[in-house]
């Protein structure tokens, strides 16, 4: 430590009249100093108790939980997208087969050409709602003769 | 204050057996050198006790690591001044005040004080450093109250020693001008 008389002799030139007034004005609650260093220890060990007991709000624990659930969700997207999904989608097709199987035929020969027919309507009704002029316009005459010839008889209008 | 004896206090306070000795020991012995500073620096006695148990605590977490290249009377100093800046810092964020009214606000708090004796030249003293600006203020206080030589202060507030002697000369003039003004 400086000598104390180096310190006040600076004080003296620069400054004298703040010479030897260092006295305490503010005051202290009573035993504040003799309470402290235990309150610090009570303190110190309350806060290593904490940081023990809160490991399972870490930040490195929710970085092994994050990393574990990613690796979770990566494994069983793989699993599902190579494995489950295709055999779902056989065990689909063969429970429909087998209930087809099961129904009468002339049912399901009905079922087929009602549905070719309404399907063969539809097209036609969509066709006839536009100008078909309009659609062959720019068709050669002779190559519309040609599409005609090729036509089978049973598939002419 | 002795070097053998710090370094006697951190051998302590490596081992687990005498740990806690050790640390009532080392509190014993800084722990109103720091309260003074703290307290001249932030006038409240529960805004210094804050700061006071803040720095112990911090004490307490780095002495293991501690690595004796500087001193360790030095090196507590070096986190009392840190947190110190750090809570005014703080406050003045959580205040709406301006810088001035800040000061002002903590003239106040001096004026406050059950013991206030407006007449008393160590309290008018006490509302003259609180105009200072923190920086200046805590190198007024460290010189003035707690006699530190510029060459330990410049290692701890990493300032060289012809500044800090000069902050403190022009402290010590724009107090003495304010006591003679009020």
């Amino acid at each position: 430590m400086e000598k104390k008389e180096t310190i006040q002799d600076e004080l003296r030139e620069v400054a004298p009249s703040l010479l030897h007034q260092q006295q305490s004005t503010f005051q202290v609650p009573t035993g504040y100093f003799e309470q402290l260093p235990h309150k610090l220890i009570a303190a110190v060990n309350k806060e290593e108790k904490n940081s023990s007991t809160i490991f399972f709000r870490s930040p490195r624990w929710t970085v092994f939980a994050a990393a574990a659930v990613t690796i979770s969700i990566l494994f069983f997207s793989l699993y599902y997208f190579r494995n489950p999904l295709n055999e779902e989608t056989g065990a689909v097709d063969q429970w429909a087969k087998q209930e087809i199987s099961k129904l009468p035929e002339e049912h399901v020969s009905a079922y087929i050409d009602n549905t070719n027919a309404f399907l063969q309507t539809a097209t036609a009704e969509k066709i006839e709602s536009n100008d078909l002029a309009v659609l062959i316009q720019d068709i050669p005459h002779e190559e519309i003769k040609r599409l005609l010839n090729d036509l089978p008889a049973t598939e002419m209008p | 204050m002795t070097s053998t004896s710090d370094q006697q206090l951190l051998q302590e306070f490596r081992n687990p057996i005498t740990k806690e000795a050790a640390f009532t020991m080392l509190v014993k012995k800084y722990q109103e050198r720091i309260y003074w500073l703290i307290r001249r620096m932030v006038v409240s006695h529960e805004d210094a006790n804050d700061v006071v148990q803040n720095t112990f605590i911090r004490v307490w977490n780095g002495l293991e690591k501690f690595r004796e290249d500087s001193q360790l009377y030095t090196w507590i100093y070096r986190i009392a001044t840190n947190e110190c800046l750090s809570f005014l810092e703080q406050q003045k964020r959580k205040s709406l005040a301006s810088l001035s009214e800040k000061d002002q606000e903590r003239a106040e708090q001096v004026k406050a004080d059950s013991h206030f004796d407006a007449q008393k030249l160590e309290w008018k003293l006490e509302l003259a450093i609180q105009q200072l600006p923190e920086r200046q203020r805590m190198v007024f206080i460290l010189r003035y109250y707690q006699e530190m030589p510029y060459e330990q202060m410049s290692k701890l507030l990493e300032t060289s020693e012809g500044a800090l002697k000069a902050s403190y000369h022009h402290a010590a003039k724009k107090i003495e001008q304010y006591i003679l003004n009020h």
